[in-house]
């Protein structure tokens, strides 16, 4: 599996309290509840968009970024 | 004990004192482990600790009544913080929180008055530390006075690459950082990248045009 595919947003399990808001608003069904909590189960769906962090009322969905120069 | 040692040895308070000092300053030492998420302090609250880091990442900050955040500073292996409340007494200026898992040594304010009292090198030492914060925090006052949020996160993503390792930042921290919202962050990033500045790839903010970016952060 590539780099790229593993690489989904975060969800931080003691601010998350399964309200399923990131779940109704993923555009790609990336996001799912299972067993009452969220999972990203389908990784290469996730486009990185960032709405699940926009609509998570709590703040318990974090997409990290790391900073670089393009290379030639 | 000896990680512990091999840690004080290469202090900047403690670095050049002898084998028996540094295990007297050890001897009063407590660790203790932290979880990332975990608050490890927070302003307001009595505290006559001082904190060093010995692995992990803490972050430094105040909220508004609002529970609006501030971020000071983001503290690394070797950095030290709340020491002003164990120099003067009062309560602790900010909040700490771990922003990954680590161990952290913590130094009492009586324990930190008879080192100091022992071994003067250690004030002499606090006090170039406290000026290198002084200078931080005078530099983070102009730029939250008197940059844009544009100059500011141009600023902040050209030091980011400047930094050495790379380091994983959210929106919401980035705005944290710069005293603005993370719908405001992201928006300018947006507008860094149809003005051709930065490209926004998965989990990357790639500079593009570095030379323009540079322009924008030091505005003529």
């Amino acid at each position: 599996m590539s780099e790229q595919q593993t690489i989904l947003p975060e969800v931080d399990v003691r601010r998350c309290t399964a309200c399923g808001a990131c779940v109704q608003n993923c555009p790609a069904g990336a996001v799912r509840m299972v067993n009452g909590r969220v999972e990203f189960v389908a990784s290469e769906l996730c486009s990185y968009c960032g709405v699940c962090e926009d609509v998570c009322p709590e703040g318990a969905v974090s997409l990290y970024y790391e900073v670089s120069f393009a290379t030639a | 004990m000896d990680e512990l040692l091999s840690f004080l040895a290469r202090h900047p308070f403690f670095a050049g004192l002898n084998a028996p000092a540094l295990q007297e300053i050890a001897r009063a030492i407590r660790s203790r482990q932290v979880t990332r998420g975990e608050q490890v302090l927070l302003e307001g609250e009595p505290s006559e600790t001082a904190y060093f880091i010995a692995h992990g990442q803490v972050r430094i900050y105040r909220l508004s009544p609002a529970g609006r955040e501030q971020a000071l500073a983001d503290l690394f292996p070797g950095h030290s913080f709340n020491l002003v409340p164990v120099v003067d007494g009062r309560p602790a200026p900010s909040s700490a929180v771990a922003r990954t898992d680590g161990t952290l040594y913590l130094l009492g304010r009586a324990d930190f008055d008879r080192l100091v009292g022992r071994y003067p090198s250690i004030a002499r030492a606090v006090l170039t530390d406290f000026a290198g914060r002084l200078r931080h925090l005078t530099g983070l006052v102009e730029e939250l006075a008197l940059y844009s949020v544009a100059e500011r996160l141009a600023r902040l993503l050209l030091r980011m690459t400047e930094a050495g390792a790379p380091e994983r930042f959210t929106q919401q921290e980035i705005a944290n950082r710069l005293g603005t919202v993370r719908e405001v962050i992201s928006r300018t990033l947006r507008d860094f990248q149809d003005a051709g500045l930065i490209r926004l790839e998965r989990q990357r903010i790639v500079i593009v045009d570095r030379e323009r970016l540079a322009g924008l952060a030091c505005p003529k």
